[in-house]
């Protein structure tokens, strides 16, 4: 049996701007389990990158928690003062960015940087420090390690320097990583790499690994569970598979639709989901995705559904998966 | 029905110089297009992939003439163009137009949107007065946005609709060519779908031909009639879009190919790794370019440049494996 490592519990996001508050994570539920690989996806602005620098506690100004819990280990995050997050940050659970050039420091090498880490976090020597990130770089399959060692983030490659983030990322052996789009300023070449090197990792240490992604493709070949986010609230959630084989949202099922599908015939004309991502400063209680939606009720527009099960560890966020509505559909279909 | 050649490219060839040392004597360059040849139909869609830095923007920036041609020749229609003076392009810029990556930096954010699209028809002389204001009216609808869009300006705009209103800017002078640089990279997913339904409605509609340079190798696949694979700066495979996906015959192309992450993969098939790195295209390896990262590269691959042949069945590919 796993246990879980993260729990969730109605977390509510906003950011305070000037010109209004924008409900950025709306009402998000759910859990992750030891040693697994969630995947969350969604387009921009969907709130995906806002779940992990929640639970990371680094929302930036003004963007605050306004309720909700962030269990990991059976302690609260979202109620950490700053200064009890710098000791899970970094050794409990880690973030790997987005653009690895912006978040590495061009005048360490990175070396040094990663050093920093394990110093300020085990307070450990110099010496045995260094010992550590030759075994970092190594692990993320730097090549000539004892050299690159000594490089600076502007003579590594973009693929390196992701490897040199993620070695950073690892370098307190942390029981979770976080990644934010890790693979999306990559080539595909470097980021079958990259996929390959988080599998082994995972493999390797046991980490659980939370990645946010907009990509379906790298998706379904690394995670282990699937969550779709779409306006700040979840969509739904299904083992990998159950995604792509049955979905259940109209959502979901309009994205996978509006991507060529990589086999013969695939000329055929794509199905794009018409109109355009939901504005989230209008405060609006019905479902997020009502307006582009193929099959709106009135009752869309009203509230937001909750969380059906559909399936085995398949749940879905949609009034046409509620029982009782389905069976009103059905009588009037009859009629 | 016989295919007519719009656009023929012998020997393309563009260099960027890096100046070194005090008084920038030390001249080094980058080989960002080395040597490509090929060929666009009309009224078809040329897909060109690659990954970032093989030279695929580089090649559609020279077509157009934004970059001077180092080496070679651009047969547009029959004639050379690629050492016309800007007076002597004027008119085959109304031909070729661009669509740009970025919706956000390839909209002057001051000017509206009807300045923007009319822009274009005062530069030709295309228009003027009402005949002006009903084209950009019209052209705005063939992009599927409203008449009162018309004032606003780039900001008060979506992405999706911001490359809508460059599609618009394009659209303006009746192009018969439009080099598209990665178009719909820059736009969410559900968004993506949308503008390359339109960029093939346009198609039909008016009988453009497509340069379509992408680095997402689905919807390349999707769009395209023929594909052109590049790797640092030269061209190493081309071939009708479903031919190369099922069977590509270079080394790279079958290990870009296999490294699509792609949900309904046939399972049989294994991921060809590549090991290491793109070389530097300031010194490119000697021979073929890609036997540093090939694992079938002999001793001939490290020594004399493949020339690109035709396979047969318009499937052309520059390896020695096939000599």
């Amino acid at each position: 049996m796993n246990d879980t490592i993260l729990q969730v519990n109605n977390l509510e996001v906003s950011f305070f701007t000037h010109v209004g508050e924008v409900r950025a994570v709306r009402d998000v539920t759910f859990s992750v389990e030891k040693g697994e690989i969630l995947g969350i996806v969604g387009e921009s602005g969907s709130g995906k990158s806002t779940v992990l620098l929640a639970i990371m506690s680094l929302l930036q100004h003004p963007g605050k928690i306004k309720a909700g819990e962030i269990l990991f280990e059976n302690e609260d995050l979202a109620k950490k003062s700053n200064r009890e997050m710098q000791h899970i940050r970094g050794r409990k659970i880690s973030m790997i960015f987005q653009d690895p050039m912006s978040s590495l420091n061009p005048v360490f090498t990175v070396g040094n940087q990663i050093a920093e880490t394990i110093i300020t976090h085990e307070h450990v020597s110099r010496s045995e420090a260094n010992k550590r990130v030759l075994e970092l770089l190594e692990l993320v399959r730097i090549p000539s390690a004892k050299t690159r060692i000594n490089s600076y983030p502007h003579e590594f490659s973009g693929g390196m320097r992701q490897r040199a983030m993620i070695a950073l990322a690892l370098a307190c052996s942390p029981q979770m990583l976080l990644a934010d789009e890790p693979t999306t300023a990559l080539d595909v070449t470097i980021q079958a790499q990259m996929m390959d090197l988080l599998r082994d990792i995972r493999k390797e240490t046991n980490t659980t690994i939370i990645l946010v992604t907009h990509d379906l493709g790298v998706v379904s070949e690394m995670c282990d569970r699937v969550q779709v986010m779409y306006g700040g609230r979840l969509m739904e959630e299904a083992a990998c598979r159950d995604i792509f084989d049955k979905p259940g949202h109209p959502y979901t099922k309009g994205l996978l639709r509006s991507i060529p599908n990589v086999k013969k015939g695939s000329r055929e004309r794509l199905k794009p989901i018409d109109g355009s991502p939901p504005d989230l400063i209008t405060p609006f209680d019905g479902c997020p995705f009502a307006f582009r939606c193929p099959h709106t009720m009135n009752l869309c527009m009203d509230s937001c559904s909750r969380e059906w099960e559909i399936g085995e560890m398949h749940r879905c966020a949609c009034h046409l998966c509620n029982p009782e509505v389905k069976a009103l559909l059905d009588e009037r279909g009859n009629e | 029905m016989e295919k007519q050649e719009l656009l023929r490219v012998k020997g393309l060839k563009k260099y960027f110089p890096i100046k070194k040392g005090f008084g920038g004597h030390k001249v080094q360059y980058v080989k960002a297009v080395d040597n490509v040849n090929f060929h666009i139909y009309k009224g078809e869609t040329f897909g060109l992939v690659g990954e970032s830095g093989c030279g695929k923007s580089t090649t559609g920036r020279t077509l157009i003439r934004l970059y001077d041609v180092t080496e070679g020749e651009i047969l547009f229609d029959g004639t050379d163009i690629s050492r016309m003076k800007e007076k002597e392009l004027l008119p085959y810029r109304k031909k070729m137009q661009m669509i740009f990556q970025d919706p956000y930096s390839s909209l002057d954010a001051r000017m509206t949107v009807s300045d923007i699209i009319g822009e274009p028809l005062d530069i030709h002389g295309l228009a003027s007065g009402k005949e002006r204001k009903d084209r950009i009216s019209e052209l705005l609808e063939n992009v599927g946005l409203k008449e009162e869009h018309a004032n606003r300006y780039p900001h008060e705009f979506s992405g999706g609709q911001r490359q809508r209103v460059g599609i618009a800017r394009a659209l303006a002078v009746n192009p018969e060519f439009i080099i598209c640089d990665e178009p719909i990279s820059a736009l969410d997913v559900s968004i993506q779908a949308q503008v390359v339904n339109m960029l093939e409605d346009i198609q039909n509609q008016y009988g453009i031909t497509y340069l379509f340079i992408a680095h997402d190798l689905s919807m390349v696949r999707h769009i395209s009639d023929r594909i052109g694979v590049m790797y640092l700066g030269n061209l190493v495979e081309i071939a009708e879009s479903d031919e190369l996906y099922e069977n590509p015959l270079h080394p790279y192309t079958q290990a870009l190919l296999s490294a699509i992450p792609n949900p309904y993969k046939d399972k049989n098939k294994t991921r060809i790794m590549l090991e290491g790195e793109v070389p530097s295209p300031i010194d490119p390896p000697k021979g073929c370019r890609f036997a540093s990262r090939c694992k079938y590269a002999k001793d001939i691959c490290r020594e004399t440049e493949p020339v690109i042949k035709d396979m047969g069945n318009e499937h052309f590919c520059a390896c020695h494996l096939y000599d």
